[in-house]
Order: structure tokens, then C-alpha cells, then sequence
């Protein structure tokens, strides 16, 4: 209704619609009433005129129009009629107008409060803003900010409405209460809003500690296809009675690890999983998933698989995982879940006495160093020896007494301090010395090998026994060229032995002999994994390595990492079975070699699985 | 494991051969030119009960029964097992010779069990030392392992039938398997130098095993073709405590 006021200010005046629509001016009331009689009279006259048409129309004897046409037979009858015609479509166009107006108006009023709330999802109390909450709307979930409460214990109601758009579907309803501590505390309701238009309704209510009220917010949500998945990889030890965990386990070998593949469809669209979808290499035959293939919204479900563990050190699994949405709610996602480990530690060593013995010697007054290697002297020379003892077992050893046949008597010397245990990974030395006689001489050189048993301690094994390299001093060719050998039994536990045989030398010259050559030391027993093959760069100028005939590398001894020349090999590729595995060594040239290269050879033999179906009788 | 060895008859001559030898070699010998080779010093590797020694080939070299290259060839050492695995040796005894060679005495792991021989020591890679035994008790059904002449395991087994015995005698651990695909072997295998005397047909050559089951039920027993059974649990317990190269002796 549209409210005019009139000239005298004390009176106002409903006008009728759309009064004002020809004149364009204001009326006034004594022209009203003038044109309000007329109006009345001329009813009055064309109700009297038009009674005996309508009569004989009723009775089938003329049709409307002959009626009216009889009625208006007068000229001011016709003009009222028109008249009153004018005025009626007037006033009905009027009130259409009004109508659609209106409707404009409300529709505006709608969309600015649509248009506000979606590009600001924070709406405020209305009646008490920013005073003890706040709400952000999304599609995922309802966020709620409570503040400016009372120190202590808050409990607070809340209920959120979905109002599904255009569909006809039933509201949602989430009723809550959140119990908090303190002046403020913010949460989060979710929603998984399956895709389409929403209103939404929160409300929240709270009495005591002190205080009283509520709020209740308005929005709209305009939820778009959102196709989202959580997974994460839990695991267990098969029988430990644990249960499943993301965290680290310690395992043995022969255990059987149970994985659960865990996976939860957090968008708002279903998800559907193949058996395809799902990759874990890892893992031997995976089972489970969502029954129908397909996982609803805010539902989970299970993977499951094992693995057996097989060797010591640290394994690894993870996995990935494809959701396929509905057709048009966009592309598959695809997500790798969590690492989770477990560890399989050696498992306790067993007592292993070992030890080394390395027997080295240098001509006296000679001003070289300790060696290995052959030398040459003269008769009435003194060899020096070093016998050194590394205890590479994981007991300590005693040796309780030492002596050596070879050395001259009276002159051993060295080892343990007060013949203590030898630790593990420690070395000790004796040493001793030999005068090279007429017999070494006719002999043509002078061999020494020393064997020594060490005793470990009572309950840790048995005594060991080691014997050392042979050191070799060519003195001078004899005169008859006869052997001579002579044996020393072994004597009870911790007394050494020895062995040396003196033969004649052919030449009293050096030669570069493959005992010269660093020893290659490579892996034993089984290779499955990378391993290294190595050899002491002392010496060494360069080393090239050959598997089964081809060549891998040379390697310089610029390449030399703390005395080590080492190569390291993939066997993936190696066919199970024994593989020869060549080093060609070029020695540093020093003036007193005859020969510059040799050859080391060390056998890898590559392995099956050790898991598999054994072939025995059962 | 599954090679062929020379029968009964020869390998009692070549211990005939050996214990002469070694007997002489306890004798003081005479310096004289040219002399054959002899022992000098004969060494015991392993006493199957507290200490004993292994190694890994180096080679395919020949077996002989002799420490001497020039006694007779009663087979030869392998590097794989019939399920790839690495084939050991359980070293009994070395003895160095007057020429300076060293020879090593070895446990063979062939058909007839408890045959063994001699390689040169040049044969097979560095020693690896064991402790301990696995006692195996057909009579009481339970097999206990000792280190240090202290029991450190024992659990009740199951062994063959009367049909299928499982064979007495000095063995040792060849490998240690991880099984799949098969139940009735459980998660876990111990593989032995050991044949079933009875079953040479079957496919391995007859290999004996130790490993779990999927009929504990029937452990203690004798329900099996030779191998030697145990609950899966203890499989597991024993699995890590024993390594290769482990003597066996089974009573």
C-alpha cells in the first residue's frame, strides 16, 4: 500500500491504486466526491438499463453483448460504461503492478541477503554480535568460536539444520553440546555436504557459570562435488597379541607382519575401490576393502595383507590407494598412505673366539720397516720379527704363555701387559729376533710361520687356534742344494708352534710374486643385496675389476677411502650360481719389483630367496 | 647337497687310510731326501659338541679320501644347495703336511650320510666357528639345543614313521629358510646335511628338515617322512638362537 500525504497535515488518506495514474497531480477531496457521486449515479443507470437484457439473456433470448448494447442505448450510459471499463482495467493493472513490485522487492532483499552471506560464510549474532560467538559455514564443516565467556566450566547446546534446496529432501540435524574450559574455546562440526544449495541454521545456547543467552545464524551453502579419502597403513607382529599401530615394531626374522589398510571417505561424493585400485608391492595378497566396492560418504574400510620378514635390518610399507567418484563428479584421486617400519635386530651374538696373526720382520740395521714380504740377507744379519695378535673374535682371549721356535731363545718379548686377557678388537705384539746362521745360508733362505692357540673365558667357547703367514728371508743359495725339513708338534693349549721349512732359492733376487699383492677381500656365502669387494691401496697404483670376464672399473688409488680400494656391485642382475670376480692390480712401480701387475681372484656366488617351498621329505 | 658319493666300503678304506696316516704322523720322522708328503701337524676343527668350524667353498674342487691329491676322488664340493642356497661344509679335522700343503677333513652331505673326505684347504674360504650342538632324542621325542654344555632349547618333536625313519647319526645345519606357499612346513626351516635313508626318490634328494607344522597336535610323535617337526613356536625360538653350520646329532 502506497501512503500519500495530503496538503492539510492532520488528515491522511488512503488513496485508491492508481488514482493519480492520468491526472499526474494530487486530487482534491471535494473533486473526489464530486467524481465519486457521478461514478454512483452512473452505476445506478446502467444497473436499471442493463436488468431487462440480462433477463432476456438469462431466459436464452439475446446473448451479453445484444444486452449491453440495449442497456447502453443512451449516450451518457455509454460514457459511464466506458468510463467504469477504463477504471476497472486501471485498477487491475495497478495491482498487478503493485504485486510484481513487491515481489521484486523480495526477491532483491533475498538475493542481497544470499549474495552477502556467501561471500561472507562469517555471520554474526544478529542480536548480540561479536559478543559471545561466531560461525564460518563451509561445506566440510561448521565451525563454532565461543568467546568472551566467564572463566571456569562453559557448556554450551548447539544445533545445526540443512535445509536441502529444491529437492524436496528432509533436513539434516546435528545437536551437540560442547563442554569447555576457560573464556573461549573453538570446535568444528563436519558436514560432508553431499554437492547442491543449502540453507543453513545454526543456533546456540548456553546457561550457567554465570551466564545466560543464545545466537542463531542464517546461511546458505552452495556445495560444489568435493571427492576425498584418508588412508593410513597400521601394522602388528602375527601372535605378539599387540594391537595394530602406526608407530615402529621390533620384529624377528620368521614373524609375519599383519597390515591394515585403513581408508575413509571424507569428501562428499561415494568413492568407488577396484582391487586394482589398490598398490602395495610390499605386501603378499591383499584383501578387503568396501563390500560393494564402493565406500559412502563418512564410511570406512579395511585392507588387510601380510609379509613374512626374512632377513635382519629394516622394513619398510607403504601403499597407494584410487578412489573413483561418481561420473561428473570429477577424476580419480590418488593418495599413498603413511610409512610404517618395522625393525628386525641380529639377534644375540654367540660366543666366537677369533683372532689374527699377522708375522712380519725386517733385517736389522737394514733401516727398512716391517714386512711381509720376502728379503734378502746375509749370514751373521739379525731378523727382527713382529708377531701381532688382533683379538677380531667377540670374547676376550689369554694367551698364557708364547713362544716361538723360530725366534732365538731368550729373545721374545712383548704381548699383554702381566699376560691380562686380550680385549675384544684389541692387538698386542711380541717380537723376537733370529741371527741368520752357515745353516740359513747353505739352507738359501730362512721361513718362519708362528700358530698360537688363545684361551677364552671358561663358559665362552673353546680354545681357538691360529696360524700366521710365513715370512721368508733368502740368505744365499746353498752349496749341495738339499731340503731340509723340520716339524714341531703342537704343544697344550696357549703354547705356540711352528713350522719351517728352509728350501733352496733359486735366485736371491726379488721377485714380484702374487704373495706381494694385496689379498681381495669380498663377501662369502650367499650375496642377494649390494656388496663391496675391496683390497689395501698400500702399493697399489691402480685396479681394474672384472666379473665373469667383463670389466666393471678401474679404480686409481686416488680412489683410495682410509686404505681401502673398494667397488661396490648390484648382483640383481647376476644368474644364481658361482660368478669369478677378477681384480687386476698394478703395483706402484719402485725400482726394486721385477713384475708390475698381478691378479686377485675372489668367487661370488649369488643365492635364490631364502623364502620359498623347501624340497624336504616333510 | 644331493651330489654322489663313492659307497660304504670305500669310505671305511679311506678312514682306514686317514687314521694310518695320522698314527704316523704321532711317530718322529727321519730328515731324508725326497720324502712323501706326511703329517706335521694334525689339528681337531671342531668337537661337534662346544666348538666346531665351517666354511664356504672357494671352489668345485675334488674330495678325496686321503689328504693327498693323489688318493682316490670320492666327489666333489658345490656352491648351491638343491634350493640355491649356499652349500657349507662342516671342517673335522686339518692337517699340514711335510710338503707345507694343508688339507682340511670335511663332513659330506650326501647319500649315505655320515660319509666324509678330504679337500685341500685352499678348497674353501675362511673358517667360521660355531658353538654348541642341537642333541636330537628320537627315544624321548625332543630335540635341545646345548651351547657351553648347557641346554639353551628344548621343545618336543616329531620324527618319521617307522617306515620313513628319520636317520641316526652326526649332521649339521645347512641352511636356514623362510618357508612359503606350503603349510604343513610352518613359517620357518632349518635344512640338514641329512637324507632320509628311505626316501631317495624324493624330489631334493630326500633332504631332511627341521621346521614347524600345520598338525601340532601331532607333536610329540612320529608322524613324519624323516624330517623333524615342531610346533610353529618353537621352530621360530630355535630358528634364532642356532646358525649354520650347527652340529646335529641325532640318537
Amino acid at each position: 500500500m502506497v501512503i500519500r500525504q495530503n496538503r492539510e497535515p492532520q488528515t491522511l488518506v488512503p488513496v485508491p491504486r492508481g488514482a493519480t495514474a492520468r491526472t499526474g497531480r494530487p486530487e482534491t477531496r471535494r473533486a473526489w466526491i464530486r467524481r465519486s457521486l457521478l461514478l454512483a449515479l452512473t452505476t445506478l443507470v446502467v444497473v436499471a438499463a442493463v436488468a431487462p437484457a440480462v433477463q432476456a439473456q438469462s431466459a436464452g433470448e439475446v446473448s451479453p453483448e445484444e444486452a449491453a448494447t440495449a442497456a447502453l442505448a443512451p449516450e451518457a450510459a455509454a460514457e459511464a460504461q466506458q468510463t467504469l471499463r477504463v477504471q476497472r482495467a486501471a485498477t487491475r493493472q495497478a495491482e498487478r503492478e503493485a504485486r510484481r513490485q513487491a515481489r521484486r522487492e523480495r526477491q532483491e532483499a533475498k538475493r542481497a541477503a544470499r549474495a552477502t552471506r556467501s561471500s561472507n560464510p562469517s555471520v554474526q549474532n544478529g542480536s548480540r554480535p561479536r559478543t559471545n560467538g561466531n560461525v564460518i559455514f563451509s561445506c566440510t564443516g561448521v565451525k563454532w568460536q565461543f568467546t568472551r565467556f566467564h572463566e571456569g566450566t562453559n557448556t554450551v547446546q548447539t544445533l545445526i539444520r540443512l535445509y536441502p534446496e529444491g529437492n524436496g529432501t528432509q533436513p539434516i540435524s546435528i545437536p551437540q553440546s560442547f563442554t569447555f574450559t576457560g573464556s573461549s574455546y573453538e570446535t568444528t562440526t563436519p558436514l560432508q555436504a553431499p554437492p547442491g544449495e543449502y540453507r543453513i541454521d545454526a543456533w546456540a545456547k548456553w546457561s550457567g557459570n554465570g551466564m545466560k543467552g543464545s545466537f542463531d545464524i542464517l546461511g546458505r551453502l552452495v556445495c560444489s562435488a568435493d571427492p576425498e579419502f584418508s588412508v593410513e597403513k597400521l601394522q602388528t607382529i602375527s601372535g605378539s597379541g599387540g594391537s595394530f599401530t602406526a608407530a615402529p615394531l621390533t620384529g624377528e626374522v620368521g614373524d609375519t607382519v599383519d597390515y591394515e589398510l585403513v581408508v575413509k571417505n571424507t569428501g562428499n561424493v561415494p568413492l568407488s575401490f577396484g582391487s586394482e585400485d589398490v598398490v602395495d608391492k610390499n605386501c603378499g595378497a591383499i584383501s578387503g576393502g568396501p563390500a560393494s566396492g564402493t565406500l559412502e560418504v563418512g564410511a570406512q574400510a579395511t585392507y588387510t595383507c601380510t609379509h613374512v620378514l626374512e632377513e635382519v635390518g629394516s622394513y619398510a610399507n607403504k601403499a597407494e590407494l584410487s578412489g573413483t567418484p561418481p561420473v561428473g563428479d570429477g577424476p580419480p584421486i590418488t593418495h599413498t598412505s603413511n610409512t610404517v617400519v618395522v625393525e628386525v635386530p641380529l639377534p644375540p651374538a654367540l660366543p666366537a673366539p677369533a683372532f689374527a696373526l699377522e708375522k712380519l720382520q725386517q733385517l736389522a740395521g737394514a733401516g727398512g720397516s716391517y714386512t711381509s714380504a720376502q728379503l734378502s740377507g746375509a749370514v751373521g744379519q739379525t731378523v727382527d720379527y713382529e708377531i701381532i695378535v688382533k683379538n677380531d673374535g667377540n670374547v676376550p682371549l689369554t694367551f698364557s704363555s708364547f713362544s716361538d721356535p723360530q725366534c732365538d731363545p731368550g729373545t721374545i718379548a712383548g704381548g699383554p701387559e702381566g699376560g691380562a686377557a686380550l680385549p675384544v678388537g684389541a692387538s698386542t705384539t711380541y717380537t723376537c729376533t733370529h741371527v741368520l746362521s752357515a745353516a740359513d745360508g747353505s739352507a738359501g733362505s730362512y721361513t718362519n710361520t708362528v700358530t698360537l692357540t688363545g684361551d677364552p673365558p671358561g663358559g665362552e667357547g673353546s680354545p681357538i687356534t691360529s696360524t700366521s703367514n710365513t715370512v721368508v728371508v733368502a740368505v744365499s743359495p746353498t752349496a749341495n742344494g738339499n731340503t731340509l725339513s723340520s716339524t714341531s708338534s703342537a704343544g697344550a693349549t696357549g703354547v705356540l708352534s711352528s713350522t719351517s721349512t728352509q728350501a733352496p732359492s733359486k735366485s736371491g733376487v726379488l721377485a714380484f710374486s702374487s704373495a706381494t699383492l694385496p689379498k681381495l677381500t669380498g663377501p662369502q656365502g650367499c650375496v642377494r643385496h649390494d656388496f663391496r669387494v675391496s683390497l689395501k691401496s698400500a702399493g697399489v697404483a691402480s685396479v681394474t675389476f672384472y666379473l665373469d670376464g667383463h670389466k666393471l672399473r678401474t679404480i686409481t688409488s686416488k680412489n683410495a677411502h682410509k686404505g681401502l680400494l673398494t667397488l661396490l656391485i648390484n648382483p640383481d642382475k647376476l644368474k644364481v650360481g658361482p660368478h669369478k670376480l677378477k681384480a687386476l692390480i698394478t703395483m706402484k712401480h719402485t725400482g726394486s719389483t721385477t713384475a708390475k701387475q698381478g691378479t686377485r681372484t675372489v668367487r661370488i656366488l649369488r643365492c635364490g630367496s631364502a623364502a620359498l617351498t623347501p624340497k624336504f621329505t616333510g | 647337497m644331493g651330489m654322489q658319493w663313492a659307497g660304504g666300503a670305500r669310505r671305511r678304506g679311506a678312514l682306514l687310510l686317514s687314521l694310518a696316516t695320522v698314527t704316523l704322523a704321532a711317530v718322529p720322522m727321519p730328515v731324508r731326501a725326497n720324502p712323501p708328503a706326511t703329517v706335521a701337524v694334525l689339528a681337531r676343527l671342531s668337537n661337534l659338541r662346544t666348538v666346531s668350524r665351517w666354511a664356504y667353498p672357494s671352489s668345485e674342487a675334488l674330495v678325496h679320501a686321503d689328504p693327498s691329491g693323489e688318493s682316490r676322488v670320492i666327489g666333489h664340493l658345490r656352491f648351491l644347495t638343491d634350493d640355491d642356497q649356499a652349500e657349507l661344509y662342516l671342517a673335522l679335522d686339518s692337517a699340514r703336511m711335510s710338503s707345507g700343503q694343508t688339507w682340511i677333513k670335511i663332513e659330506l652331505p650326501a647319500r649315505p650320510n655320515g660319509q666324509t673326505g678330504w679337500v685341500a684347504s685352499s678348497a674353501l674360504e675362511s673358517l667360521h666357528t660355531v658353538t654348541g650342538y642341537l642333541l636330537v632324542d628320537r627315544a624321548r621325542l625332543r630335540a635341545t639345543l646345548f651351547r657351553d654344555g648347557r641346554s639353551i632349547f628344548s621343545a618336543p618333536i616329531g620324527v618319521g614313521r617307522a617306515s620313513t625313519i628319520t636317520p641316526p647319526g652326526n649332521f649339521y645345519v645347512m641352511e636356514k629358510l623362510v618357508t612359503l606357499n606350503d603349510p604343513a612346513y610352518g613359517p620357518l626351516a632349518l635344512g640338514t646335511s641329512a637324507y632320509a635313508p628311505t626316501l631317495s626318490e624324493w624330489p631334493g634328494g630326500g633332504i631332511v628338515g627341521i621346521h614347524g607344522t600345520d598338525e601340532p597336535q601331532l607333536i610329540p610323535g612320529r608322524p613324519s617322512h624323516g624330517c623333524i617337526r615342531m610346533r610353529n613356536a618353537d621352530i621360530k625360538r630355535l630358528w634364532s638362537l642356532i646358525s649354520v653350520g650347527t652340529p646335529i646329532e641325532i640318537t
